[in-house]
């Protein structure tokens, strides 16, 4: 598929759209390509490759909202599409607290690396050096090595129009031992960020430190979060930021701006032109360029993710959050603190170490009240030393709590972006006080 | 629905393979988004595309795309088919030998899915009812009808194709006075048409939620501490069935293909046959219910489908199969492989997984409890990723006093280990009831409809958390 052939569809789209008759029209066209290398038991399990062009189109006519898709788009597609839209929009009722879409503005270019996917022997080979470092720990390596590039343009009738460029390449790898396993990721945008034998290391090294695993006693802790298992707090903490999550009842910080959500020491963005960040894009859904905002400041609420229109409902700024239908986060950034990873396990009197966390769950949105289980390597840190590996825990506490005793972080941040962690966040190591741990009976 | 470029895609594979697949597939959707009483957007797409899957000298490739030309379909053959050669691969993959199937399936709508105005008018109707209730916070709903055409085709000669349409709810409802709240989710779904609706008594329950959830704040005691009976309501039975016996069957868990993502599994080969669980337990897996959410004639292999007991009378049975397992394990795929949309592979799924109906009526469950607690709804529920250690936290919960339920319990916790859990099963209820739910699996992930289910069960000693 050539650029030619798809380039001209979005100004075809919204000028047909107006010429229909609706208010508001977004267009935006994504051509993609990904591929992906799935790795187990050491060895290559399956060879991916995606090619797909699509559209959003977004649709307003007095305040009625519509959203759809157009597959592979043509003319014929497209005016299709808006015929349709427009015989549904008129059926519908109107959303009172709609007003309106973005008006653009000036773009930010970030790196792009425009060969990334043709690179299917060293993709391949990079996989097999991965497995290779993984085995020099553990007997057997799994994951998912994923390069993608994306070429976007947007229009509206706001008379925006923005073109982007994306590349990323993603790493998730776990080694694993008989009753153990570590897991490791990456994530940059560029093949020349990419440093993947980074995660095979550490993934290795914990499986292999976290065999012959023990019980514990259940009870308060205090905990040493791994940048992986924080970045899965974190991401959910910058969800329950967006206006979306608010409005909806679901999450623990309505109501609060201006109040105290977090310890003094934690400063909370999310950032839509992270440098590294590998879901960094010019602009949102609507056209508006992406931002940094600030949504915890030393522990105080700041802010709200929004788009245009929730924006001036609450007689604030679009924060460059837009979705197709609601806003939501690009990526979380928790800045760092002033110890070094070294420092933070040598000061620790008594603590859990822990790497990896999945299956993050609420009991109550609104107080935060929540479970998640630890995975991968957990260990009793004692002056530095890791004294016992652990197993079968479970964190069963308060997020809100969690962030409000989270005084310790190191100097350096990661990006963190897996299967479990979908909304990517740059985060350092945490020293979390008195976090109850709870267990299994049987 | 682009047949001929299908079967040009596999003419074109099956000239350097020795094994292809085609599998084109459409999906035609339709869904509303209801927020706190007004109607926040309609939705609709008409979603298709083709993936081709090759198998070269024992390594897999796999491509696809929407663009359903010629020449586009032509290249990611060729892509597949690189990317197959292009593995140093170490352990050859091979698939059972299955029977071979051209035929046609269709599920038909008894009532066609309606206009939006409908669709609406339901919205609103459940919205007023919601409306009349005390303390409503905030909620939310989404509906949403599709149809799924899918042409599968293969180079053993299989050639089936389906339409599927399916309907489903979905309701968070949040309930909050005095600096207190209380949330609770439920989801809906069947395939067929606009029959469905009346049966999901979407009102009545949500009315009965936010009943219970006003209440929970209001007079929600704390539960017992200590060890005591449980019986979890058919809702919950339906989770553990799934969570902790369909994940853990899964045969690609088993032999690690998914220990990156999903995980893997504390179940081995080795333990077919062994005792899991008391002699009341049986599990099934069974994709052909008629109207069910996970229902198909035909997995997204070509193998036909057919009910799995997973567990049989606590021992365990069988495990869930496609070809690539079946092989490797030497017995043949029973048609759990399912793909969630036409770019995503084909991966062992579950489809409707419950637990089989006992005898007791919820009255004879409780009878002989002294102190005890009723589970009958959770919120906050989680389990490993080797599906060993669980936690289910109950919505709206009893206490059960002398065999009898008495008032509302606030979150007692349920944390169990899963051979725990199916050991302390004395007696199963004889009402099963069944749950939608879309499952996830995958990476990239893949969302795909399923129902859980079974009847009120009895657990005895249990430890609270």
């Amino acid at each position: 598929m050539t650029r030619e052939q798809w380039e001209s569809l979005p100004s075809y789209a919204v000028s047909k759209g107006s010429a229909i008759g609706f208010d508001d029209i977004i267009a935006q066209l994504n051509y993609s390509q990904e591929k992906q290398i799935k790795f187990a038991n050491s060895d290559i399990a399956l060879s991916s490759e995606w090619e797909t062009l699509h559209m959003d189109l977004f649709l307003a006519k007095k305040k009625k909202l519509l959203t759809t898709t157009v597959e592979n788009p043509t003319k014929t597609k497209i005016a299709h599409a808006l015929h349709q839209g427009q015989k549904q929009i008129s059926l519908i009722s109107p959303k009172q607290d709609y007003h309106g879409i973005g008006t653009g503005g000036s773009y930010d270019a970030y790196s792009y690396d425009k060969d990334i996917i043709h690179q299917d022997d060293e993709l391949l080979s990079i996989a097999q050096m991965i497995i290779d470092t993984g085995n020099d720990y553990v007997p057997e390596v799994a994951g998912v090595l994923r390069v993608g590039q994306e070429e976007a343009i947007l229009c509206s009738s706001q008379n925006v129009y923005a073109e982007d460029k994306n590349s990323w390449i993603t790493l998730s790898v776990r080694a694993l031992g008989t009753d153990s396993s570590g897991h490791g990721v990456q994530a940059a945008r560029t093949m020349k960020q990419f440093t993947p034998l980074t995660a095979a290391h550490k993934a290795g090294s914990i499986a292999r430190d976290a065999a012959s695993p023990q019980k514990i006693h259940t009870g308060k802790y205090t905990l040493i979060f791994d940048p992986l298992s924080l970045g899965n707090l974190v991401s959910q903490y910058i969800d329950f930021s967006s206006i979306f999550s608010i409005e909806s009842g679901f999450s623990c910080l309505i109501g609060k701006l201006g109040q105290q959500v977090a310890h003094e020491k934690i400063h909370l963005c999310d950032d839509g032109r992270h440098p590294q960040g590998i879901h960094t894009q010019k602009f949102d859904a609507e056209g508006t360029p992406t931002k940094k905002t600030t949504i915890i400041k030393d522990g105080i609420l700041k802010n709200y993710l929004h788009n245009t229109s929730t924006a001036r409902k609450y007689n604030t700024e679009s924060t460059g959050n837009a979705g197709l239908i609601a806003p939501h986060p690009w990526t979380g950034v928790l800045a760092p603190g002033d110890r070094k990873k070294e420092e933070i396990f040598n000061d620790a009197a008594h603590a859990l170490y822990i790497t990896n966390v999945w299956y993050t769950r609420f009991q109550n949105y609104l107080t935060g009240d929540f479970s998640t289980i630890p995975r991968d390597g957990a260990f009793i840190i004692r002056k530095g030393d890791m004294v016992k590996s652990v197993h079968n825990i479970r964190i069963s506490d308060n997020l809100a709590s969690i962030f409000a005793h989270m005084e310790i972080l190191s100097n350096a941040v990661e990006q963190i972006y897996w299967w479990e962690t979908d909304t990517p966040s740059f985060v350092p190591y945490a020293v979390v006080k008195n976090v109850n741990i709870t267990s299994s009976m049987g | 629905m682009y047949e001929d470029i299908a079967e040009y895609a596999l003419e074109t594979a099956h000239k350097e393979t020795n094994w292809a697949e085609i599998r084109l597939q459409s999906s035609r959707a339709h869904s509303l988004l209801w927020k706190n009483g007004s109607l926040e957007n309609v939705s609709f797409f008409d979603q298709h595309g083709l993936s081709i899957r090759v198998l070269i000298n024992g390594a897999m490739g796999f491509a696809s795309t929407n663009i359903l030309a010629k020449k586009t379909v032509k290249d990611i053959v060729t892509k597949a088919i690189k990317m197959a050669k292009g593995q140093d691969k170490k352990k050859p993959l091979h698939l059972s030998k299955e029977k071979i199937y051209s035929t046609d399936w269709v599920v038909r709508p008894k009532k066609d899915f309606p206009d939006i105005t409908e669709k609406i008018s339901l919205l609103k109707h459940i919205d007023d009812v919601l409306a009349s209730m005390d303390n409503i916070q905030a909620c939310f709903y989404h509906i949403e009808d599709s149809t799924q055409k899918k042409l599968y085709l293969n180079s053993e000669g299989a050639h089936i194709s389906s339409v599927v349409p399916s309907l489903s709810f979905f309701y968070l409802l949040s309930i909050g006075f005095n600096t207190e709240s209380q949330q609770i989710n439920r989801q809906f779904g069947n395939t067929g048409g606009w029959e469905c609706i009346n049966d999901w008594n979407i009102t009545e329950k949500i009315s009965h939620d936010a009943t219970v959830l006003n209440d929970l704040i209001t007079k929600g005691q704390k539960p017992p501490v200590g060890c005591v009976d449980f019986v979890v309501g058919p809702s919950i039975t339906g989770l553990i069935a799934h969570e902790s016996c369909g994940h853990p069957f899964e045969a690609d868990r088993i032999n690690g293909r998914e220990s990156a993502q999903a995980g893997k599994s504390f179940i081995s080969p080795a333990m077919m046959g062994h005792r899991l669980g008391t002699s009341v337990v049986t599990v099934v897996d069974d994709p052909t219910i008629p109207a069910s959410y996970g229902y198909y004639q035909y997995d997204d292999e070509g193998v036909k489908a057919h009910k799995k007991v997973l567990i049989k009378e606590g021992v365990i049975n069988t495990f869930l199969h496609n070809r690539e397992t079946g092989y490797l394990m030497g017995t043949q795929s029973n048609a759990s492989s399912r793909a969630s949309s036409f770019d995503s592979e084909p991966i062992i799924r579950m489809s409707n997984t419950y637990m089989a109906g006992g005898d007791h009526s919820l009255e004879e469950l409780c009878e002989d409890i002294s102190l005890g607690i009723y589970m009958a709804s959770y919120m906050e529920w989680n389990i490993d990723d080797s599906r060993y250690n669980q936690k289910y936290v109950g919505s709206e919960s009893y206490l059960i006093q002398n065999g009898k339920i008495g008032p509302l319990v606030r979150q007692p916790a349920l944390e169990i280990t899963t051979p725990g859990l199916y050991q302390s099963i004395d007696a199963v209820g004889k009402d099963i009831d069944f749950f939608a739910a879309t499952c996830g699996k995958g990476d990239p992930m893949q969302g795909i409809p399923v129902w859980t289910g079974g009847p009120a069960i009895r657990l005895r000693n249990i430890q609270i958390t």
